[in-house]
């Protein structure tokens, strides 16, 4: 329970990270399969809204299983450990990204459907 | 920089965030490196003593561990039971030993004997702690099983599964790390803390001066160009210090806390006329009366019972310790706490604690606490967080990454001041290359302190006496050995060679594991032994880090040869070295 709980966290603010990095000129660029494209201003503000929105979204399930006070401080732990994460994807591997975003999209997606399927169930 | 020219604020700030973090930094890299790992200080210790490693977690002997108590420790005012738990899988226990004194209505506090104004180096914390380790205590290593480590606390540790006494080596353990942390060692009580003190504050000066240097923290967050000289050093020491700045702040802010009793006793002075343990019982609150015994005998309940009862009634929340005031008294009572904390706010004391009469079994009412307020709150937050006392597993991961983090914060800067001045200079000035060999010294071979303290815990034999003062002088020994390595060699092949013996130290400490009577890692990792297969599966991450650090040094060749003419160059421009400010600006080749 607590694990998925840590494993939506995680995964939110990879994607959130992500999202952030794919909204700036210099990484759109290297996530872009094709060299010469860059997504358009209006995608690259909706990916840098969509990034913050997640970061933000990833504090409650970290509140919601450790309370307020702990619920902070595993959230900036595991913020720390996801925008590492990102960094070493674009610096080594920025081809990487997209496959890893897909993943962290849709395991999300059923640790969030998880959570709440516990969470109703007594 | 010169003083008497007009600057601009980003360049005053550059100058101070290179020269805070380089005075104190090798002292601030250990602070943070020993820091780090007395986040896992009871786990550490438990590897140390290769004697407990093969206990057997199947069963809890508790009703034996009560008829222990109850031969040993009769008349004594209180024990402490700690269970097995995921920190620890032994069975402890602790009960005062000295004669019981005039009993005043508040002379126990909740905690038991700890409001004795020892405020940083308790030994017994929360019941989580199961120290071994007094430098002080002569009769420790003399007393066989029962080891006291605080005068008047007496201490055994038992097979959790058939109650049997176990005898574990004395070593120094993760306590001498931990206590490295805060007061360094050998010096007299109060001068490793203001040392400590004094490098936490530059450290907090370093930090939030690097963040107003720092010109572009959005826009160079996940910027990490590699290959590429002093700007791949800049950006790894970028990266390292933002991604986990809440928590740097956070544990330097906290850390001058708690050694803020001692930088600015005038608070203590002028509020509580000096009396720094009325001080401290303010700030920590919640100091419970026990009900002072009635003098007429009577059977204490069993314990095994109440902790039945108390796991049904906490849902499968895991129960650190037992304590039992005034065993064998009539109005002995029994309280059971929770392993982890539901929350920073209430400090120590937020536990949940169920409460029972000691000789009926029925449950009491806690004494009622008052909330803490804002001021204790806050103390409470800061304080827990930066000793990670509440934190079950994955908190405490978190805590331990952001420390290595932090830890290489340091050490990039570190390696960076010498590298952004290191530009073309055939024979380094002599501040120059004392820089160098410290950081070889101070970063590589602190690591190799580290490793053959472990080395020595292992290789001394195990009933050699004072063998945890052994311990402790290897990780001196093994330090000096690395400066003056430092000293003589150059400085690539100093860090080449320092790496590679710090890696293969660290490394080589499961194999080592084995060999020497513990669990070995396959083993812990089949039976589930998570305590030990992690500081294996960590030593083995941590050294081949060090390894492959080691071969990347070994691999690189400076892009540009040094000259006779370059470095006449530079030493015309030698005022416009390169700094900060001027690398922040630069714009990426």
């Amino acid at each position: 329970m607590s694990l998925i709980a840590d494993f939506l966290i995680l995964a939110l603010t990879l994607i959130g990270f992500a999202a952030l990095s794919a909204s700036m000129n210099r990484h759109a660029k290297q996530i872009s399969n094709r060299s010469s494209h860059i997504a358009s201003p209006g995608i690259r503000r909706l990916r840098l809204m969509v990034g913050w929105h997640l970061l933000a979204l990833a504090l409650y399930p970290a509140i919601k299983t450790y309370g307020i006070s702990i619920g902070i401080a595993v959230w900036i732990g595991f913020l720390a450990i996801s925008a590492t994460a990102i960094a070493l994807l674009l610096s080594y591997r920025p081809k990487m990204l997209r496959p890893v975003f897909a993943v962290t999209v849709t395991s999300s997606f059923i640790a969030g459907l998880a959570l709440t399927v516990f969470a109703r169930s007594p | 920089m010169r003083f008497d020219q007009a600057r601009s604020m980003r360049l005053s700030m550059s100058w101070l965030h290179t020269w805070s973090g380089l005075v104190l930094g090798w002292l601030l890299f250990a602070i943070f490196v020993t820091g780090t790992l007395s986040f896992f200080r009871n786990e550490i210790t438990f590897w140390m003593q290769p004697e407990l490693h093969r206990v057997k977690t199947n069963g809890l002997a508790l009703s034996r561990a009560q008829e222990i108590l109850e031969q040993e420790a009769a008349d004594s005012p209180m024990w402490i039971i700690t269970l097995p738990g995921a920190r620890n899988p032994t069975l402890g226990l602790a009960w005062r030993a000295d004669a019981p004194r005039p009993v005043a209505k508040t002379t126990h506090s909740r905690r038991g004997g700890e409001a004795r104004g020892e405020n940083y180096g308790n030994r017994h914390e929360g019941g989580e702690g199961r120290p071994q380790f007094e430098k002080n205590n002569a009769s420790a290593s003399a007393a066989g099983n029962t080891t006291s480590s605080r005068p008047g606390m007496k201490r055994l540790t038992l097979d959790p599964a058939t109650g049997e006494a176990l005898t574990a080596r004395e070593t120094a353990g993760g306590d001498f790390l931990y206590r490295f942390h805060f007061e360094l060692y050998g010096l007299e009580p109060g001068w490793g803390r203001w040392i400590v003190g004094i490098a936490t504050m530059f450290m907090l000066v370093a930090i939030v001066s690097g963040v107003i240097v720092h010109r572009n923290i959005f826009k160079d967050f996940f910027t990490f160009r590699t290959g590429k000289g002093k700007r791949s050093w800049l950006d790894a020491h970028n990266a390292s210090s933002v991604f986990s700045l809440p928590f740097h702040l956070i544990i330097t802010f906290s850390g001058l806390l708690l050694l803020g009793n001692l930088l600015l006793p005038s608070a203590v002075q002028s509020a509580f006329q000096g009396d720094s343990r009325a001080y401290m019982q303010s700030v920590r609150g919640g100091n419970t009366p026990v009900t002072p015994p009635s003098g007429e005998r009577a059977p204490l309940t069993d314990l095994s019972a109440l902790l039945a009862f108390t796991e049904q009634v906490w849902n499968g929340q895991p129960i650190g310790s037992i304590t039992v005031n005034h065993p064998g008294d009539r109005r002995a009572t029994v309280e059971l706490r929770a392993a982890n904390m539901d929350s920073l706010m209430g400090g120590r004391g937020a536990a949940r604690i169920l409460r029972f009469d000691g000789v009926s079994g029925q449950t009491l009412d806690m004494p009622a606490v008052a909330p803490p307020s804002i001021v204790q709150s806050v103390w409470n937050i800061q304080v827990m967080l930066h000793r990670g006392f509440f934190a079950s597993p994955v908190p405490r991961w978190l805590l331990f990454l952001a420390g290595v983090g932090g830890s290489l914060m340091i050490a990039t800067g570190l390696v960076m001041w010498s590298i952004a001045r290191a530009k073309a200079r055939e024979k380094l000035s002599f501040g120059h290359r004392l820089v160098d060999v410290l950081n070889v010294a101070g970063i590589a071979g602190l690591l190799i302190a580290i490793g053959a303290h472990f080395w020595a815990n292992r290789l001394i034999p195990a009933d050699l006496a004072h063998r945890g003062d052994w311990e402790i002088k290897v990780f001196f020994i093994a330090w000096s050995a690395s400066c003056i390595h430092a000293l003589l060699r150059k400085r690539k092949t100093a860090w080449i060679e320092q790496l590679v013996c710090a890696g293969a130290l660290i490394a080589a400490l499961p194999i080592l594991n084995a060999l020497t009577g513990g669990l070995s890692l396959p083993g812990s990792v089949e039976q589930g032994r998570w305590l030990l297969a992690g500081f294996d599966i960590c030593a083995l991450a941590i050294g081949g880090g060090l390894l492959f650090a080691a071969h990347k040094v070994m691999l690189h060749t400076p892009k540009f040869r040094v000259t006779k003419a370059a470095s006449a160059i530079d030493t015309e421009s030698k005022l416009s070295f390169p700094d900060f400010a001027q690398l922040q600006t630069e714009e990426p080749a």
